[in-house]
């Protein structure tokens, strides 16, 4: 009976992760096709066309300045994201104010309005402030932290034992330089799982670019999206684009595969595991 | 170092719990005493109001003659040591032993030379580039000593740092806590539930109950000298035998014993007519066949404990166990700990010397020596005679 479930439990873990892993797949093969081809023809091209990646890096545009771009707008909407948030994670969990509780449930409740409603005065204040076409907004975006991580933060931080924090008075520290000191150095596990889940999160973003930076400034996702052309036609080299857009994806997977152990600990420790 | 005066000092929690009650207590200058009392009684809360990590709601704490009542933590030049050490994880030995020194801006030279000292007082030389991970319990509580002695504070405070150790551990540093305060001579406060820590360390020790001091004097005077029903029975390991006695035709009686009140003396008249009657389990004696004692009772044991050089015995009486306010505040953390349902009769506890005689399931005569009886007021719990401490070494304590 218990083999029987754990058979029907694997079955199901299985499935799950082919709907994830096969069109991954299916993209790395098809980006191995002959760059006019298209998609049609049998899942495993014969030859492979390797030049597709070397196409996509150097061909139509310059793949890392848009890299770089995307390095740059990631850096600057996460770093400090993650930062801010620890630190009002800490102020949540640690200092006594009144009206903290409400104050939190009130933070937490913004992460369930819609992107939609905010979005439009959002872009009416960037434009008002002469930040349209620049990378300011993203700094914003970054100081002004999230609401999830803070939510995490708060999580990890609630179950530090407090004799660090009395120690730490003893010793002369303020709240900022316990925090800097003695809590953030030992908050691997929950920034390994806030800077994965933000910067992926910016890594990839493609709307709020589209709508607010010139082409120089645009980063990889957009870029890619536009898709290749071969020189002089209108028509999507589909093999090269899906090339690019693999390229695109090894940083975040590499991250990923270094940082998997902390990872799973920071899911474990922050309280986010069911 | 700094003498430490709290005046009328008084803490209420936000939930309205009044932890500390109106505590008034000079500590003098180099002094080590000890803050002792069951779980919950405020001795905690106290220290922490000492160190400056909780506010006081009234009264004031002057250290060294200056006020502190509303001066930061780090401002009070305090060192504290935690119950769990408290030490900074993600720093080794030695990053924890400098940290507060750093802070401080003390220069490094100096920050080297306090470190190599302090290393070398508590034995941490080998130690010094592990993190607390890598120690064992007793070396985490040295280096949390460290840490508390490289600042060269004018006051420590020790919150129950022993309490992690175990029993063998915990007498070792229990002495030497005691050598490095004769040492120092710095000014010590040190809270334990530990009645043995407090008999043993402190010059002076405050027992604490329901937020108020109930008596402060040397461990000798509170052992034997209570001022009251709490003390007694929460000073002695074990602890005091106590019953509910009456007075009635010169007699005290009590679990159906009578007792002659003329052996008391003049204590007798100050006897009202119900009473709480103390004993401590080393001030019975065992009467032998053939031989008198004008207060003696007969003991039903049933349990024995050979400890080497003596013997405990439990015996059960025919009254009720005495269940004021005050043993309930002791008894309600030791219950919780209990294996069996308590018993609905009083089991007293006798201390006899050790020999080859088995105790167990016979029926023994054990005098009590009357001017060595405590008698408490019922209600108040205040103790209605004087007993002075003797002159004789202490017990030795579990």
């Amino acid at each position: 009976m218990r083999l029987a479930t754990e058979a029907v439990l694997y079955a199901l873990v299985l499935v799950l992760a082919a709907i994830f892993v096969v069109p991954l797949v299916w993209g790395f093969f098809s980006s191995l096709r002959e760059m006019h081809q298209g998609v049609s023809g049998p899942v495993i091209p014969k030859p492979a066309h390797w030049d597709n990646y070397r196409f996509a890096w150097s061909g139509q545009f310059a793949f890392t300045h848009y890299l770089w771009n995307t390095v740059v707008l990631t850096f600057i909407a996460t770093v400090p994201a993650v930062l801010t948030s620890a630190l009002a994670g800490y102020a949540f969990a640690r200092i006594r104010a009144r009206g903290r509780n409400t104050f939190f449930i009130l933070m937490l409740g913004t992460t369930f309005i819609p992107f939609a409603i905010t979005f439009i005065p959002f872009f009416w204040v960037i434009v008002k402030l002469n930040m349209y076409s620049t990378r300011w907004p993203w700094l914003i975006w970054g100081i002004s932290g999230s609401a999830f991580l803070i939510f995490l933060f708060r999580q990890f931080y609630a179950s530090f034992p407090t004799d660090l924090d009395d120690a730490a008075a003893m010793d002369g520290c303020g709240h900022l330089r316990t925090f800097l000191q003695i809590y953030l150095p030992n908050s691997g596990a929950p920034l390994v799982v806030a800077f994965i889940w933000l910067g992926t999160g910016w890594w990839g973003e493609y709307i709020l670019a589209q709508l607010l930076l010139p082409d120089q400034l645009l980063p990889l996702g957009p870029k890619i999206a536009q898709g290749y052309y071969s020189a002089g036609q209108e028509i999507t080299l589909v093999p090269v684009t899906l090339a690019a857009a693999l390229l695109f994806t090894v940083p975040p997977v590499l991250a990923f595969l270094v940082l998997q152990k902390k990872l799973t600990r920071g899911i474990v420790t922050t309280g986010l595991k069911g | 170092m700094a003498n430490i005066e709290l005046q009328t000092i008084v803490k209420t929690f936000p939930n309205g719990t009044r932890a500390v009650d109106g505590v008034d207590l000079t500590i003098e200058d180099g002094e080590f005493i000890v803050l002792v009392g069951p779980s919950g009684c405020g001795k905690t809360t106290l220290l922490r109001c000492i160190a400056g990590l909780e506010e006081v709601s009234d009264g004031a704490i002057v250290i060294g003659g200056r006020d502190v009542t509303d001066v930061d933590a780090k401002r009070r030049d305090i060192a504290m040591v935690f119950q769990n050490y408290a030490l900074y994880p993600h720093m080794t030995v030695r990053k924890n032993i400098a940290f507060g020194l750093k802070v401080r801006g003390t220069p490094r030279a100096e920050i080297a030379k306090r470190i190599a000292e302090t290393a070398r007082l508590l034995g941490l030389e080998e130690l010094m580039d592990r993190r607390p991970l890598a120690l064992s319990g007793g070396q985490r509580q040295r280096v949390a000593m460290a840490r508390a002695i490289a600042r060269r504070p004018r006051v420590y405070l020790m919150d129950e740092p022993l309490s992690n150790l175990d029993a063998k551990l915990r007498v070792r540093v229990r002495a030497d806590l005691a050598r490095l305060h004769a040492q120092l001579g710095v000014t010590t406060v040190y809270v334990t539930h530990d009645q043995v820590e407090a008999m043993t360390l402190g010059q002076r020790a405050a027992v604490m109950n329901a937020g108020k001091i109930q008596q402060v004097d040397t461990p000798q005077a509170l052992y034997w000298s209570p001022v009251n029903l709490f003390v007694a029975a929460f000073i002695g390991s074990p602890s005091m035998n106590l019953v509910e006695a009456h007075v009635a035709d010169g007699s005290l009686r009590f679990a159906g014993f009578s007792l002659p009140l003329d052996e008391l003396g003049a204590d007798a008249a100050k006897l009202p007519q119900h009473v709480i009657l103390g004993v401590r389990p080393e001030h019975f004696a065992e009467v032998e066949d053939g031989e008198a004692a004008a207060w003696s009772i007969e003991a039903d044991v049933t349990v024995e404990e050979n400890l080497g050089a003596e013997i405990l015995v439990f015996f059960p009486i025919a009254a009720e166990p005495v269940e004021t306010d005050d043993i309930v505040s002791i008894r309600e953390g030791e219950e919780q700990e209990a294996l069996l349902a308590q018993e609905a009769r009083a089991l007293f506890t006798a201390r006899l010397p050790s020999g080859t005689r088995r105790f167990m399931g016979k029926k023994i005569r054990l005098a009590l020596n009357p001017k060595r009886c405590y008698f408490f007021d019922p209600v108040t719990g205040e103790s209605l005679v004087v007993r002075k401490a003797v002159d004789e070494p202490l017990p030795a304590l579990a």
